[in-house]
Parts: C-alpha cells; sequence; structure tokens
C-alpha cells in the first residue's frame, strides 16, 4: 500500500531532511557519491523532483486584463 | 494499465474509500493467478491532484509488491522482513516498472522519505536506496 501520506508531505519531509538548502546539500551527496564510485540515480532523482516542485510553485497564473 | 506494469491477477475497483490504503491494495492470492489488485477511489482523486501521486505510480507500488511475494529469487530474499522494509522496497521496484520519470521520481522521494522515517540521515538514506535500485534491477 502506497499509504496515505501526501507527496507535497514527502517532499516537505525530504526538505527538512536536507536543510536550509535542499538542492545544495544533494549536490554535495551526489559529488561524495561520485568520489566514493557510487551511483547517483537516487540522489539525482530527488534533486530532480525536488526542483521540479519548486518550479511548479512559482509558475504564477497569467492575468488577462480585459481593455 | 496495470497489466502493462507486468501484474499477473486480477483487477478489481472498489468504488469506497480505503481506511489506509492510501488508494490501491496487493492482496495474494493462492497462485499468481489469483492475485488481487484492489484500487479504491481515493486512487482516481490523488491521481487528479498535481501533488500527489498518479495512478500509474500507485499500480507500479502494487506491483512492485507482488514481485517481492512471486519473483523466484526476489521473494527469497525478503521472506520475513517487517512491513516497513517491504514497502520501501515495492516503491524501488514501482519505480523501476514506471514508463514516466515523473512517476519513478515521486517513488524514488517516497522510499527514501520512509527510511528517513526510520531515523536514517538523508545521505545514508539515499545511498542504501541506491544499493537496493542497483541490487533489485540485477535481479529482474
Amino acid at each position: 500500500m502506497i499509504g496515505t501520506k501526501k507527496l507535497s508531505t514527502i517532499r516537505k519531509e525530504l526538505e527538512k531532511a536536507l536543510g536550509e538548502n535542499p538542492i545544495a546539500e544533494l549536490d554535495r551527496h551526489i559529488a561524495n557519491a561520485k568520489r566514493d564510485e557510487e551511483g547517483t540515480e537516487i540522489m539525482e532523482g530527488l534533486k530532480k523532483f525536488l526542483q521540479r516542485a519548486q518550479k511548479s510553485k512559482r509558475r504564477k497564473p497569467r492575468i488577462v486584463t480585459k481593455r | 494499465m496495470a497489466e502493462s506494469l507486468g501484474f499477473v491477477g486480477n483487477v478489481e475497483y472498489r468504488h469506497v474509500y480505503s481506511q489506509r490504503s492510501g488508494g490501491a491494495q496487493y492482496g495474494r492470492g493462492s497462485t499468481e493467478k489469483d492475485d488481487l489488485l484492489i484500487v479504491y477511489a481515493e486512487a482516481f482523486e490523488r491521481d487528479a491532484d498535481r501533488e500527489d501521486f498518479s495512478l500509474e505510480a500507485m499500480i507500479a507500488h502494487e506491483r512492485g509488491h507482488q514481485i517481492l511475494a512471486r519473483h523466484p529469487r526476489i521473494a527469497k530474499c525478503v521472506t520475513g522482513i517487517p512491513a516497513a522494509s517491504e514497502e520501501i522496497l515495492a516503491s524501488v521496484l514501482g519505480a523501476i516498472l514506471c514508463n514516466r520519470e515523473s512517476d519513478r521520481l515521486t517513488l524514488y522521494g517516497k522510499a527514501v522519505c520512509d527510511l528517513l522515517v526510520c531515523g536514517q540521515d538523508s545521505e545514508s538514506a539515499e545511498r542504501q536506496i541506491q544499493t537496493l535500485l542497483e541490487t533489485l534491477e540485477a535481479m529482474l
């Protein structure tokens, strides 16, 4: 069962665990993993996941004025 | 959709809200052909919400549970594991099966988050999920 926790809640919990600058922290994790010659698919996936959520938050609806 | 993700067995829709499944639930039958995937009403509400899991991600997660129960190699390795661990593995397996990158990413996020709840720090959780991903991909 995937459970009742919303994806937005999961994203917030991940951001909280990663600290003030989640993307920079993930970049640090990716660099550490590459240095250790380990795979980075999960870390890079999390980075995209959080970045996409940030982009969709910034997208504001276009306001059309009637003339 | 379930068939395209490799699910074997019966798929039923129940026009009710489940208590805690989150939208879908796998039921193990006496044989694989008797296995059951139940999809509940909230699955479609969640699918329509941009801030929540898609239907495909939910079904892929349940197919992950079927693989844990039925795959000849994987099932042997996971006998007796705690339910929380099984949920993490189902998310990783579901991610492997998803066609869309966006669905894969959501299931990665869920798997890592579930490890964070167990007390892991984020970097350790990410590395453990990475190891699980590579191991399960090799076994499939």
